[in-house]
């Protein structure tokens, strides 16, 4: 798992150095009552199509123990002011740590998973989001609440220099 | 808010509320909840197989006397009823027999041998009960009805009378005439004659001619499995060393004794209305643990199957 932990950091330090957003989320699956983190970078954040490599991980106090990196591709539709909606696309290699403990006869280590969703990001600078995600696989439903940061949610405003006015 | 912010939330919200909708509408639980088989409640099929309930019209103090079936023979008065408020009983007036001498019978009527927890060996059950325009008859004190109950082979003064405690879908066995405020006057303990076991009973209801089994304590099943949702699943253990016939209650069987050989059969019934059953043989020496995987089975096969125990 270190070693996906290390590549998703220089996916997101990449993130930042290209000057696309990166982002923190708090995950809630409904179906398997399990609480979780997720990282991501944005790419090509003004485009209409976006990329977004992500790694969400559930912690071992849940039923579900497991973690999953993987990429979105994101489509921008119904913008208004502030506020934006897009579709997603998610495909991920996810590693469910506890499978053993589960009923499910198909249970297994390693998955590939496939996840569709919805989302709204608030704002310009620091962004709020909200997504709702479908895992096709497990059919679970995912709630992702987080914030999305770019290279101008640190900086004040600007201010009017005297010796111009 | 302008309108073109309306429209957009409207828009947003709408769009958000009928992909949840669509989304959740095939979700699941399979990750952290058993996938298992699910079945229904098996009595309205035991019922439809479990012995008739014999009626007999009594409209003259004929010879007598009354024989069921299955060879139940009753000799009984007239002058023995009454009205539950104490009041004489003319003619015509009902008996009614049941008779469950076999474990199938006993499994359908869901009747099993047990007084207060402990198994009893049992020579067979009946229900006996009298009517009168639609009210139930009692026997007036001291008064007792003769009931011989066939058997091959009696023993004298083996099996003894117990009578039925119902308690909503439970009926408890004992001896103690207490229980229903009735002072005994009989011998409690079944004589023999050509039919079988013979005796005079004081009370109208569930008779059982029983014998406590003896022994160094008694161990109790639990049922589990990894395929099947076994809440609505009942099962039955018949001892032949015995004869008792026992009953889960909440998916557990209770009350084997110690070292018995003990014939478990489940049943129950889908949703489809197919029919499924569970059978193992055992000796029981500690309590333990059966897992169970239900199989589908036809109505004739099973009642081999329970003809066979």
């Amino acid at each position: 798992m270190r070693i996906f932990a290390f590549l998703f950091f220089v996916l997101f330090a990449s993130g930042l150095l290209a000057q696309s957003e990166v982002g923190f989320s708090g995950i809630y699956n409904f179906q398997t009552e399990s609480i979780g983190l997720g990282t991501r970078a944005i790419f090509r954040e003004k485009k209409q199509i976006q990329i977004s490599p992500q790694f969400s991980y559930f912690l071992p106090t849940n039923k579900i123990h497991e973690w999953t990196l993987g990429a979105s591709a994101q489509y921008k539709f119904l913008k208004r002011k502030k506020i934006q909606s897009y579709t997603l696309v998610h495909v991920g290699y996810n590693r469910w740590v506890n499978y053993e403990s589960s009923f499910m006869k198909d249970a297994m280590l390693n998955n590939w998973n496939a996840e569709v969703g919805v989302g709204v990001v608030f704002g310009k600078k620091i962004k709020p989001f909200v997504e709702w995600r479908y895992n096709t696989r497990h059919q679970e439903g995912m709630l992702h609440v987080g914030l999305l940061f770019n290279k101008n949610s640190f900086k004040g405003k600007k201010e009017k220099c005297a010796a111009y006015d | 808010m302008t309108n073109r912010n309306t429209i957009f939330f409207t828009g947003a919200t709408t769009l958000l509320v009928l992909v949840a909708t669509v989304l959740f509408s095939s979700c699941s639980k399979d990750r952290i909840e058993r996938d298992l088989n699910t079945y229904e409640s098996p009595n309205a099929y035991l019922d439809s197989k479990k012995q008739d309930e014999q009626v007999f019209v009594i409209d003259t103090a004929g010879e007598g006397p009354i024989i069921g079936n299955q060879g139940t023979t009753i000799w009984g008065s007239i002058d023995c009823l009454q009205l539950p408020g104490g009041a004489g009983v003319d003619y015509p007036f009902i008996v009614k027999l049941v008779e469950l001498y076999t474990p199938k019978d006993m499994i359908y009527y869901r009747m099993p041998t047990v007084a207060a927890g402990m198994p009893l060996e049992t020579a067979g059950e009946i229900r006996l009960r009298a009517e009168k325009d639609g009210q139930e008859l009692v026997l007036s004190q001291p008064c007792a009805f003769k009931v011989s109950m066939p058997n091959a082979a009696p023993a004298l003064n083996y099996m003894n009378v117990y009578y039925g405690n119902e308690n909503g879908d439970v009926v408890d066995w004992t001896t103690d005439l207490g229980v229903w405020g009735i002072t005994q006057t009989q011998n409690p303990v079944f004589d023999v004659d050509t039919i079988g076991y013979t005796a005079f009973i004081e009370k109208l209801g569930w008779i059982n001619a029983d014998r406590s089994v003896s022994t160094s304590g008694t161990y109790s099943i639990t049922f589990d499995s990894d395929e099947d949702d076994l809440s609505n699943v009942l099962f039955f253990a018949y001892l032949p060393d015995t004869k008792t016939v026992l009953q889960s209650s909440a998916g557990i069987i209770s009350g084997i004794p110690s070292g018995a050989f003990a014939k478990i059969v489940a049943i129950a019934v889908n949703t489809s209305g197919d029919l499924f059953h569970f059978h193992q043989d055992l000796t029981v020496n500690g309590n333990s643990t059966v897992m169970v995987v239900m199989q589908g089975i036809s109505d004739p096969e099973l009642t081999t199957l329970l003809d066979s125990l």
